[in-house]
């Protein structure tokens, strides 16, 4: 079910209502009834993979509760492997088993020996990259003797499929999300105000600015082979917004979600766009995943600690993996490691941790040094992403070329130039709205706050106006197929 | 709890009103919400006309040839091969047209839609822009990567609440259409068909309900009437009227492509290029700027014969006894057009001639209703 849709519109209110009046005497019961939303949820895409889940809470439920009284340092370890074989067993083979399967037999051929492997043709589970990391947390924290693990089921089923993050995160950690299933949920208008606010900035983002962005980029890099460098230029920079929108749009969506059932989810973008340097830009862009890569690989490999060739093969394996877990293509790869070679000469100079607060804190405008520090992150980001959509290397690499050619300045010609132009004008609308509300949560969470009722109302209907007016084609959520 | 669901039920009515009217036009004419499989399943005949939702006939025509046995002649092309019917054929036929808009689209649609039933004849209309580079320039994108994907919306999105929303404010349709009489013997679905009295039928081919009625009645708000609209195109060079002088040299390598895969796949072709009004044509050719459109045919015969296939150049009306009456616009004939495009093609040699009654097309043509219409 998508978070856009008439479907989603009708379910939330059902569950809200059950929720709230329903069910709320019974904690248990409360959580069963989000477990049960949950897989209705994922089931409206495909039932079949309901089994994904609930087998992967079974295995790691068990291996929580054997861990419990195991002291043995061995006997931990087997079940700590058992629950990570079992999750990345499966995202390995519904995500990756063609892509190694391809690049074995292409890499046999290339020493002279033929082998005949049929490619099978999987679907993709949704959310799969998303709910493996969230129940692998779960098992790892318990072996780490950060967190006990739990008695209750159903709780823990809640846990892993909760439905506003299900299928594109924020990758929530068992230590902060769990434990809000124990406790009874109390309403709180402020809280349920703030997530309606938040659900509609998501939709602004995803569906005004993201739908119409990836229309653009769609045709530019369906086309780039007959596209001068300056439309390809453009294709990149409607990219940047798109996938921005659409993943920044589908968190805000899952947090306001979250909150209206009174649970708080951690924060996933924080105004990347507005970094200073690539290390800031991590910091901001997909929060969850980065955290995660940090905590369970990252300082395991020994973090920045030790030499220099350590802090560089740490770097460049974060980087990679982070790369390929967006998906089986070398291209996730080579956008990967081109943000670890942008990421090194911070780390290795020690500033990487030179921009801790939000930019221009406090003023209006950013003094030159950070716009032009800001423009310089983003340019560099733009070019990442070319990678990151393009259909295969050679594909980025001669898009590049072409931006990089004469052509970069030709006037763009592209098909619905004019009507882009309505999407570049309220794409410029939104990072100013963005860069006003970059001290907050969300960018519209004190937007006209303090205004008179009617005021307000009139700005929430100018937001809704805008979102059905200039709604875009409905497109997947991105995030979706990693 | 209570101030909260209230105001967001407060805030929500006029939403709710918003969304719900359009929804509620979309759902009762089957436009959304509807699925059409039990339809093709079962139904003997019907009209269906989508008004926002045109993507699903691509969606139409796939299953309803997955629905099908093999079958011995399918017709192919954009909308301009979309007035061949069953009934001009003795042999099993059915009309897959609207479905291609380019060269490079023929290969991924067989390939996808025909799954091992092959027809023994391709019935094919190759229009003209299709080699107009300014058109269709066939990417590289295109040629080497194109997929022919059909997909069915059953659930509306925004932009289509929005645009009934901008059709019900300019008059295009109203409340009448939920009281609307429906025709007793044809199940119809879409707004298009409701409305306008404008679908697809059940052999594939399309029915000009309303503007038909509106050409009989020589009603000015006709589409195209006078052939104004398609002189603006002209005149502008614009909806697929772009200037052009040569004959795109992609486009003919995409055909040679198609009309190998068609060969070795025991397919036998037979394209027409589709006409054009006289008035149309005659404006044409005073332009002086679509010259690639004279080039088309002898460019393209070249590599028909190389495969031993028919290429009839059917641009001008006069030449099978058709004329301006018989068009639905500056370049669509109608049904009388297309029967007498047929009996042209048959009297002077072609394979179809194994498909047809040539005595009963011109004994149909004879008893036809009005100038465009020639079977119920």
């Amino acid at each position: 079910m998508l978070f856009n849709s008439i479907d989603f519109a009708i379910f939330l209110p059902i569950v809200f209502i059950l929720y709230w009046f329903v069910t709320d005497k019974n904690l248990k019961l409360q959580n069963f009834l989000i477990a049960a939303a949950s897989y209705f949820f994922y089931g409206w895409w495909d039932w079949r993979f309901l089994s994904l889940i609930l087998f992967s809470t079974i295995v790691d439920y068990t291996v929580g509760q054997k861990l419990r009284n195991e002291e043995n340092q061995l006997k931990r370890k087997v079940l700590l492997w058992t629950s990570v074989l079992v999750n990345l067993g499966f995202l390995g083979f519904f995500k990756y088993y063609n892509f190694f399967l391809d690049n074995f037999t292409t890499a046999f051929s290339f020493f002279g020996t033929e082998i005949k492997a049929n490619s099978l043709n999987i679907i993709l589970p949704v959310g799969i990259s998303f709910y493996t990391f969230q129940t692998l947390s779960y098992t790892i924290d318990i072996y780490n003797r950060k967190l006990e693990p739990t008695k209750d089921f159903i709780a823990f089923s809640a846990f892993v499929s909760f439905f506003p993050q299900l299928v594109a995160g924020p990758i929530e950690r068992a230590t902060h999300l769990l434990p809000q299933f124990y406790k009874k949920r109390t309403f709180d208008y402020q809280k349920a105000v703030d997530g309606m606010r938040q659900i509609l900035w998501g939709l602004f983002k995803k569906v005004v600015i993201a739908d119409n962005c990836a229309e653009y980029a769609n045709q530019i890099f369906n086309n780039s082979a007959d596209m001068n460098g300056s439309t390809l230029a453009l294709g990149a920079l409607f990219f940047t917004f798109q996938i921005y929108g659409d993943f920044s749009g589908y968190s805000d969506i899952a947090i306001g979600t979250s909150r209206l059932f009174g649970f708080d989810l951690m924060r996933n973008f924080n105004f990347p766009y507005f970094s200073r340097d690539i290390a800031e830009f991590w910091r901001r862009w997909h929060i969850s995943l980065s955290t995660w890569f940090r905590d369970y690989l990252y300082i395991p490999l020994g973090g920045s600690r030790g030499g220099i060739w350590m802090k560089v093969r740490n770097t460049f394996i974060i980087f990679i993996v982070s790369g390929f877990w967006h998906g089986a293509n070398w291209t996730f790869i080579a956008w990967g490691a081109l943000n670890a070679i942008y990421f090194l000469p911070l780390l290795l100079t020690n500033n990487n941790r030179n921009h801790l607060e939000t930019v221009a804190q406090g003023k209006l405008f950013p003094s030159i040094t950070e716009l032009s520090s800001m423009l310089l992150t983003f340019g560099l980001t733009v070019f990442a992403w070319i990678f990151f959509r393009a259909e295969n290397i050679g594909h980025a690499l001669n898009y590049i070329s072409k931006i990089l050619s004469i052509s970069l300045f030709e006037t763009p010609k592209f098909s619905g130039m004019r009507n882009a132009l309505i999407t570049i004008i309220l794409t410029c609308i939104f990072v100013l709205i963005e860069w006003l509300g970059r001290e907050q949560q969300f960018a519209i969470q004190n937007f006209g706050i303090k205004w008179k009722r009617p005021l307000r109302y009139a700005m929430y209907y100018s937001i809704i106006i805008t979102i059905f007016w200039f709604a875009g084609k409905e497109q997947q959520f991105i995030y979706f197929q990693f | 709890m209570k101030k909260f669901i209230t105001k967001t039920i407060v805030f929500s009515i006029p939403m709710l009103v918003f969304f719900l009217i359009p929804a509620s036009f979309l759902y009762t004419s089957g436009e959304n919400y509807k699925s059409i499989e039990g339809i093709i399943k079962s139904a003997p005949n019907y009209l269906i006309g989508y008004a926002y939702n045109e993507g699903n006939y691509k969606y139409l025509k796939y299953r309803e040839l997955e629905n099908r046995k093999a079958l011995s002649v399918i017709a192919l092309g954009s909308s301009r091969a979309l007035q061949f019917r069953d009934k001009m054929f003795n042999k099993s036929f059915y009309n897959a047209a609207y479905t291609i808009s380019s060269i490079s689209d023929f290969i991924p649609f067989m390939k996808f839609s025909l799954n091992n039933k092959n027809p023994e004849v391709l019935l094919i209309a190759l229009d003209q822009w299709m080699f107009n580079k300014n058109w269709d320039d066939l990417s590289e994108y295109d040629l080497k990567n194109k997929v022919w994907h059909p997909s069915f919306t059953k659930k509306p999105s925004f932009s289509t609440l929005r645009s009934v929303w901008g059709d019900l404010l300019i008059g295009k349709y109203g409340f009448e259409i939920f009281t609307k009489k429906k025709h007793d013997a044809l199940i119809q679905i879409g707004l298009n068909s409701i409305v306008n009295n404008t679908g697809f039928r059940k052999d594939g081919s399309i029915y000009y309900g309303k503007q038909i009625k509106k050409l009989l009645d020589d009603d000015n708000t006709a589409n195209d009437y006078d052939y104004l609209d398609t002189y603006s195109r002209i005149e502008d060079g614009n909806r697929r009227f772009q200037y052009g002088s040569q004959v795109n040299d992609k486009s003919i390598e995409s055909l040679n492509h198609f009309l190998s895969y068609c060969k070795s796949n025991n397919i036998y072709v037979v394209a027409i290029l589709p006409p054009f009004a006289n008035k149309v044509a005659i404006k044409l050719d005073l332009s002086g700027k679509y010259s690639y459109m004279d080039k088309i045919f002898y460019k393209s015969n070249a590599v028909f014969k190389r495969y031993g296939f028919e290429l009839w150049d059917m641009t001008n009306l006069n030449k099978y006894g058709s004329n301006d009456s018989e068009t639905i616009d500056g370049f669509h004939g109608g049904e009388v057009t297309y029967l007498r495009m047929l009996i042209y093609m048959i009297e002077n040699g072609s394979i179809l001639k194994n498909y047809t009654n040539l005595n009963h097309l011109k004994n149909d043509l004879n008893k036809r209703k009005n100038n465009y219409i020639v079977y119920d």
